[in-house]
């Protein structure tokens, strides 16, 4: 990697969810994981971040409306 | 070298006598007059102002500055440091406004967080912090969006309406300098379309370092990046009556774009099925394959061959921003382009959407969307609120690629047999689906609007029952 | 409870068809006014209509995790 694509200003902060963290994100939205929005294994920050199949990774996206939002994207091998 | 003189006459002067002597050490009395105060001051410091009062010496101009950026320096450090206080403060009117949210089991987004705590903190209004949090709370909660609203129909219409009111016309000399880009009604249907190739593929280099500052290293980069063809920096021609292809190179174009004989010569030895014969301001090129056809295929490779840049810039145009040089290219190879020294790989940016996606992913082409189809209707002078086109952009990207929102994309993918019949190719999807035996749960809005049902959404999603205890109150 | 403007107009509407079937009011009707839907907002506003919402889910605020 010739230059760290995490330090771009449009790449948001990218961090992987633990365990514990994942089961009270479902639990809160009462919710399976498959119902979550989705991101690629091949995507570069996936790569970057070392996320692997199924995975849940929280993003703290710089909102224009809120200040900061979250998102959370469910990690996939690819779409069927 | 101390001299007695030097010292007896520094003495009358009106020096004390420890500095007179630790002067004398450095310099006689002539050598004073003409010294400079920077250099006294390194040899004897901040006494030198005194010793040069006493020689009735002034301190120049650039002594002068010295002491201004001095006070200058004070100045900012002092901001600084009340500027770290009043973080400090705000902090701890922030932590108080969250304690009441935790305890309320309320929200505010932290940006109104913020803002409540440096108003508190910059008006002194501590003792009313309690009131004027639950009066906020109350705000944002009437202004939060209703569960069962149709922000999907509110957004379609908040973009679509202005669009009817965009310039068709593409031809506008929009952005910088004579690079053209497309604009309106075209952009924006690109961007939602989502257009492997924008019909003006443009990318907006900002530079780093010396690069930054300095002209010709800009200038440096910009000719490493712009593609330069052997057309451009010689003269070529096809002899036809001694079957070659004389290359006459000229040495001002050159080194305008920086190229020496070298790199000519390593590009020109990468054509195929030639003899090359380097002459003084020459290179003759022959074909292996003594035929006009072979010839003829020479001289056009010749013609076009790239000798520097980055495959797919056209142009690079430096422009000046404020007090750092931006290249601006026709063009986009936002990869390789990234990969150069000298780029600022934090700021770089494209139009081009889905090279955004192949290098930074998801997350970085969601932004693009916004940033460009909100770009695209301000400059048309439309106002659209940007959560309406963010709304637009996480659709667009739900699924980890992305999606256009037309028939091959969000559109074709509805489980809907129905509304997809009512979108495009109705008899197809009619066909189809009856074949299969399909099943149509009627769980959106066209399909139970062609049906005749109320939709999910809104009124629809209200479902009534019977209030016992107010019931219990009727009764009496 | 703090109805969604959905819910508002769902309840006032039931009520209101109800009152125009012929049902007894819950309040006492201000002279003139006999439209079944303003008189089924005035009992809205007291608070005895006796129509409430099933609702599923519960709303979140803020971040989950």
């Amino acid at each position: 990697m010739k230059f760290d694509i995490l330090k771009h200003k449009l790449v948001p902060h990218h961090e992987i969810l633990s365990q514990e963290e994942v089961e009270k994100l479902l639990k809160t939205y009462n919710i399976k994981k498959e119902q979550l929005p989705r991101m690629l294994l091949s995507d570069p920050v996936a790569k970057a971040i070392g996320a692997k199949e199924g995975d849940i990774v929280k993003i703290i996206r710089k909102s224009p409306t809120a200040g900061i939002s979250i998102a959370y994207r469910l990690v996939v091998k690819e779409i069927i | 070298m101390a001299s007695k003189a030097t010292i007896n006459a520094l003495i009358k002067k009106g020096l004390s006598k420890k500095l007179a002597e630790k002067v004398a050490e450095y310099y006689t009395l002539t050598q004073l007059k003409k010294v400079s105060y920077e250099e006294l001051e390194e040899k004897i410091g901040k006494d030198a102002k005194k010793v040069f009062e006493k020689l009735g010496r002034k301190i120049e101009g650039k002594e002068k500055k010295e002491e201004g950026k001095k006070e200058k320096r004070k100045g900012k450090r002092r901001k600084k440091e009340e500027k770290e206080e009043r973080k400090i403060k705000e902090r701890t009117v922030k932590d108080e406004i969250l304690k009441i949210l935790k305890e309320r089991k309320e929200y505010l987004p932290p940006i109104v967080v913020d803002e409540l705590a440096e108003k508190i903190e910059s008006k002194k209004l501590h003792n009313k912090l309690r009131i004027i949090v639950e009066k906020a709370i109350e705000e944002y909660n009437k202004h939060l969006m209703e569960p069962f609203e149709a922000c999907g129909m509110v957004a379609a219409q908040s973009i679509g309406e202005p669009g009817t009111q965009m310039t068709m016309r593409t031809f506008h000399y929009a952005g910088v300098a004579e690079i053209n880009v497309t604009l309106g009604l075209p952009r924006l249907i690109e961007i939602v379309d989502a257009r492997k190739d924008p019909s003006t593929p443009m990318m907006t280099v900002y530079l780093e370092g010396v690069y930054r500052v300095n002209k010709e290293k800009a200038k440096e980069i910009a000719n490493k990046i712009e593609v330069t063809r052997l057309i451009n920096i010689a003269e070529i021609e096809t002899d036809i009556s001694n079957m070659k292809v004389i290359v006459k190179p000229n040495l001002k174009a050159m080194e305008r774009k920086d190229i020496d004989m070298n790199d000519l010569i390593k590009a020109v030895k990468k054509l195929s099925k030639v003899e090359i014969k380097e002459g003084k301001e020459k290179i003759e090129i022959l074909p292996k394959d003594e035929n006009y056809r072979e010839l003829r295929r020479v001289s056009e490779e010749v013609k076009n061959l790239k000798i520097k840049g980055i495959d797919g810039i056209k142009r690079a145009i430096i422009r000046k921003e404020g007090n750092e040089y931006v290249i601006y290219t026709e063009g986009s190879n936002f990869e390789k382009v990234l990969e150069l020294e000298g780029v600022d790989k934090t700021r770089t940016i494209t139009n081009d959407i889905h090279a955004i996606y192949n290098v930074l992913g998801i997350e970085a082409a969601r932004n693009a969307i916004i940033n460009e189809a909100y770009e695209t209707l301000q400059e048309q002078g439309l106002n659209v609120d940007i959560r309406h086109i963010m709304l637009v952009a996480d659709l667009m990207t739900s699924d980890g690629t992305i999606r256009p929102i037309g028939r091959q994309g969000i559109s074709g993918e509805k489980a809907s047999v129905i509304a997809r019949a009512a979108f495009e190719i109705t008899v197809d999807h009619l066909l189809r689906a009856a074949r299969k035996g399909e099943k149509d749960e009627l769980k959106g809005v066209a399909e139970n609007v062609i049906v005749g049902q109320p939709i999910k959404l809104g009124t629809g999603s209200v479902e009534l029952a019977i209030d016992v205890k107010k019931l219990g109150k009727v009764k009496k | 409870m703090k109805y969604t403007r959905f819910e508002k107009a769902r309840i006032v509407g039931a009520r209101a068809l109800q009152i125009a079937m012929g049902a007894p009011l819950l309040i006492k009707p201000p002279k003139g006014v006999v439209d079944p839907v303003q008189l089924a907002m005035l009992e809205f506003e007291k608070g005895l209509i006796p129509i409430t919402v099933r609702r599923r889910g519960k709303l979140i605020k803020g971040p989950a995790v």
